[in-house]
């Protein structure tokens, strides 16, 4: 009876806490609405191209949750004390560059790796579409998630929350290109090419890539 | 600081009023399917171009914050991103209400639809990180402003470029006509028209005064704290 006194008073301090802090909690929710939202997109292109498998839906929302977990480590993680070591070597923009092309590149290995275990298990064939064409729509996608997802992680890396506002931030302003992403390797698996889908995301990528390097100075220095 | 003049309550009266009586009772083609809907135009529609001139100027702000490092701007930006929102969920439930009737249901996935819905997820998101930051206001200011220029770019790729290339069934897109070709008589312009300028007046003025009272509170904990 004692222990289980215990555990309620426990259980109710968290609570009460839950409601004071409502940030914590609301964070969590527009977090969850956001992944049901990617999902319910995905449906509906998974539905458009039933007769060809929906890998593609799959690979995507993969990337996502990889990006998710891996894009921080290297953000985030880094703008601890060291930076402020760096910050009086380099410009903050040259720093910022030298750090999206890396996480780039290794982002860009496991992806080609994740690729490869879909293609093993899904048996898909890999010359069925424009190859070519679908690696730089991967270097487009996985460019842009490394571009928001850095710059909310020094955004979350000020705040309360701390690492958890990653997402939260992040997955909003993700949502419009997953899209984008999600139809483009769709014309490409029926063996289209949209010259107007490819051209918007690189052009979503060169505006977020000028803004990025217009905004971080504002994000590192205290 | 300047309150709101007199006559702009005046006209505003004026305008919504005039919106409000003959958008509700006045005449209006009768057209197959749409019906009574048409009236939709009057209430749909200016919420999303106020929406869009009140992110734009929530934008400005948050630039003019970055160059002069004063909270002022700041929370100019934020009254305005507020009463944005709220213009948002209104369109989106008006829209909703309109597809109820025309379309079958009141969510269909249709692209417009969806990116009106990101649009808002993303200005919650901006709220969430306002919300995050307890004491350092100019810290807090700064974020804001990094994360509404990201947002406004964003929400201008999804509202205006986005679903211009996917077909949709909303008029104006995707080959379905505006309402151009439904106002046969221009009768629906003389009320539109005025609809709009309301609506973004009201908006205009009301971010004003969130932002008065926002300025108020912040210089009441200024003075307490120190």
């Amino acid at each position: 009876m004692h222990y289980f006194q215990q555990v309620k008073k426990l259980f109710l301090k968290d609570l009460s806490l839950e409601i004071k802090h409502f940030t914590a909690l609301s964070s969590s929710l527009l977090y969850l609405f956001c992944i049901v939202f990617i999902h319910y997109l995905g449906i509906e292109i998974a539905e458009m191209s039933s007769n060809t498998g929906y890998w593609n839906v799959q690979f995507w929302l993969c990337m996502v949750l990889i990006s998710i977990f891996i894009i921080p480590k290297y953000f985030y993680f880094s703008c601890k004390k060291r930076p402020l070591y760096y910050f009086s070597l380099v410009m903050p923009e040259i720093f910022w560059i030298a750090k999206v092309l890396y996480t780039t590149f290794i982002l860009l290995l496991i992806s080609f790796l994740t690729f490869l275990i879909f293609g093993i298990l899904f048996f898909f064939p890999f010359n069925f579409f424009h190859l070519p064409y679908f690696f730089v729509v991967l270097l487009g996608g996985i460019f842009f998630f490394v571009l928001t997802f850095g710059l909310t992680s020094f955004l979350a890396f000020r705040s309360r929350h701390g690492y958890l506002m990653t997402a939260v931030l992040g997955i909003p302003l993700v949502l419009p290109v997953v899209a984008l992403l999600f139809k483009t390797t769709l014309y490409l698996m029926h063996g289209i090419i949209h010259p107007q889908l490819i051209g918007l995301l690189m052009g979503s990528n060169v505006i977020i890539f000028f803004l990025s390097l217009l905004l971080f100075p504002y994000l590192w220095q205290q | 600081m300047a309150t709101v003049k007199k006559w702009h309550y005046g006209m505003l009266f004026l305008l919504l009023g005039y919106t409000f009586i003959f958008g509700l009772l006045g005449e209006v083609p009768q057209l197959p399917i749409l019906g009574q809907t048409i009236r939709g135009l009057y209430f749909h529609v200016p919420m999303w171009f106020g929406m869009v001139t009140l992110f734009f100027f929530s934008f400005l702000y948050a630039i003019f914050f970055l160059r002069t490092k004063k909270t002022f701007w700041d929370r100019k930006a934020y009254a305005f991103a507020q009463v944005g929102m709220l213009y948002g969920i209104l369109g989106l439930l008006t829209g909703m209400l309109w597809a109820k009737f025309t379309w079958g249901k009141y969510w269909s996935g249709d692209p417009k639809q969806n990116s009106a819905a990101v649009c808002l997820l993303i200005y919650s998101a901006y709220f969430l990180l306002r919300f995050s930051f307890t004491s350092h206001i100019q810290l807090q200011a700064k974020m804001n402003s990094v994360y509404s220029i990201l947002a406004f770019f964003m929400s201008i790729l999804l509202l205006f470029i986005l679903p211009r290339l996917t077909d949709s069934l909303h008029p104006g897109n995707g080959g379905n006509p505006g309402f151009n070709v439904y106002d046969l008589d221009g009768s629906l312009r003389w009320i539109f028209y005025p609809a709009i300028i309301g609506w973004i007046w009201w908006g205009i003025i009301m971010a004003n005064m969130i932002h008065r009272y926002l300025n108020l509170k912040h210089q009441l904990l200024y003075t307490y704290e120190n």
